[in-house]
């Protein structure tokens, strides 16, 4: 399935896709190199579209598709679900919760979106105050996060 | 003419052996690090060399070794066998403090007798010990290296002097503070004490425990003890020279100290206590210089550096060094957080040094820390990867 399809699969979802990087704040574009522009399956500003619906959790900031299968292939999209954040240790606790909450919230009412191929990534607004050898960066690698600095780079695939 | 601070203490090493181009501006504490047979090394004793010239040379005649004033022969005396290939004649330059150092003009011109000003206590430092006692700079082949030779003469002199004539060198009262010798007692010598065994013919150190009402006194010998101590005893003995037992803060002209590979061996609550050892040296007022292995040293230097940016307080680095605050120990950290710091990576692919004193994680060398904390980056990353996709199963 495309990144684009499970996003409209999506009740709550079905205005939020958009082109590229288009989803996303230009502060918060500034943060995400991508290799292969072509390759980008479009994002989604899960916050803005879920806020009214929601008013009180705390809502993941974006998704990213990214095309991994070459024209005609049946792959499935990968998504990055991405949270652009300050990156204190003070933050750690605030930013896990956020992804129970989407892990949970996917699975519960964006069933597509939650079986695309993923990856939950945490981008630094500011400066990082924690190493990759710290407990806290492992206790997030646990739960499937993936603290990476400043920028989020999305590597071009090669697609046969 | 006056030499601009900016350059004061500044090293460039340009096409020497491994080297392509270093530019060492060394602070308060400099951490070297980089993988092995990048150069570090060749650096730290192109520093002593550049220091302590004259002291280099009368040591090296005070034992008969003639290089007559030729750089390649004195190379292979001074940095060890075969190691006169490090130096190209057309192209190999070093400037210290902002001038070009004539390195041949250096060690050709016979100097006045100096003092010392640079401590180095070399990475092999566990070769100085033989069966417990320390070597001679004449026990040495001629083509050892000088640093080596140094370091384990110093300590034969040390052991033999005053020092060595009280049978328990640790640990010792008011040799170190009492807030670093407890520590050191748990986390490297287990509760043992080191000794001078006089009790053959020939003097050794030992690891010794007193007898009790159960059984007779232990004394294990050199070779029974375990690598980290066997690592650690030259080094505490070359500390014990550093810190004096004396009102002085100092020893002699020693203003420089050059420590390599410092964790080697050790457990990371051993290299936290020397850590603190270090933060003492610096106390009283030497330039320290490291080569490291250890994540665990940067993240110390990373840490420093963020209480003092974000006005940390002395607890708080005494905090991060689990470490009791007594008086004498706030004193230390109060200094710790005034001391400059800078570190340089050894790029073997480059061939150059980068200066990444920042840490700010941000991207390329600076946040895998010149490749020391890489491992742990990518552990994350796989975990990460995978346990995003089996949360959903």
């Amino acid at each position: 399935m495309t990144f684009a399809d499970a996003i409209r699969n999506s009740s709550l979802l079905t205005q939020a896709f958009k082109n590229g990087l288009q989803a996303l704040s230009p502060a918060d574009c500034q943060h995400v190199v991508v290799d292969n522009t072509r390759q980008l399956a479009g994002s989604l500003n899960l916050e803005d579209a879920l806020r009214s619906s929601y008013p009180n959790p705390p809502i993941w900031d974006y998704g990213i598709g990214h095309r991994r299968a070459a024209h005609g292939e049946h792959t499935s999209d990968f998504v990055y679900w991405l949270e652009v954040h300050p990156a204190t240790d003070g933050d750690i606790e605030p930013v896990l919760r956020k992804l129970t909450w989407l892990k949970s919230w996917l699975e519960k009412s964006a069933p597509a979106l939650a079986k695309l191929p993923r990856q939950f990534v945490w981008v630094s607004s500011g400066k990082t105050a924690f190493t990759q050898r710290s407990p806290q960066a492992k206790r997030m690698a646990e739960q499937g996060l993936l603290h990476v600095g400043s920028h989020l780079r999305i590597k071009a695939v090669r697609t046969g | 003419m006056q030499i601009p601070k900016r350059v004061m203490n500044r090293l460039t090493l340009s096409n020497i052996g491994p080297i392509d181009q270093a530019d060492l501006t060394l602070g308060d504490l400099t951490l070297l690090i980089g993988p092995q047979a990048t150069g570090k090394s060749i650096a730290l004793q192109f520093l002593k060399l550049v220091v302590d010239a004259a002291q280099i040379q009368q040591e090296l005649r005070l034992h008969g070794l003639d290089w007559s004033g030729r750089l390649p022969e004195f190379f292979d005396i001074y940095f060890g066998e075969g190691m006169r290939s490090i130096w190209r004649e057309k192209n190999s330059a070093v400037t210290w403090a902002g001038r070009p150092v004539d390195v041949g003009r250096l060690i050709a011109r016979r100097r006045r007798p100096a003092d010392e000003t640079l401590a180095f206590i070399p990475a092999q430092r566990v070769l100085t010990l033989r069966d417990g006692w320390p070597r001679p700079f004449t026990d040495y082949s001629p083509g050892d290296p000088f640093a080596v030779r140094a370091f384990s003469e110093r300590l034969r002199l040390l052991v033999e002097s005053d020092l060595g004539a009280n049978e328990n060198l640790f640990p010792q009262k008011h040799r170190l503070k009492r807030e670093l010798r407890e520590p050191l007692e748990q986390s490297v010598f287990g509760g043992f004490g080191l000794h001078v065994d006089k009790s053959r013919v020939q003097k050794r150190l030992v690891l010794g425990m007193p007898g009790d009402r159960q059984g007779a006194a232990v004394n294990l010998p050199f070779m029974v003890w375990s690598a980290g101590q066997r690592e650690f005893v030259p080094l505490l003995l070359g500390l014990y020279q550093l810190l004096p037992r004396t009102k002085r803060s100092r020893s002699g002209a020693i203003r420089w100290v050059v420590l390599e590979d410092l964790e080697m061996g050790l457990h990371p609550r051993a290299i936290n206590v020397l850590l603190l050892m270090v933060l003492d040296l610096l106390a009283r007022g030497y330039r320290v210089c490291l080569s490291t292995h250890t994540p665990q040293v940067l993240e110390a230097v990373w840490a420093m550096r963020q209480l003092k940016r974000h006005g940390g307080s002395a607890s708080d680095v005494l905090e991060l060094f689990s470490a009791n605050r007594t008086q004498p120990m706030l004193r230390l950290a109060e200094s710790a957080l005034k001391i400059t710091s800078k570190i340089h990576y050894f790029d073997p692919l480059t061939r150059c040094t980068q200066d990444i004193s920042d840490l700010d994680l941000t991207g390329g060398n600076q946040a895998t820390w010149g490749g020391l904390i890489e491992s742990s980056e990518r552990a994350n990353a796989i975990v990460a990867r995978v346990a995003a996709q089996g949360a959903r199963q």
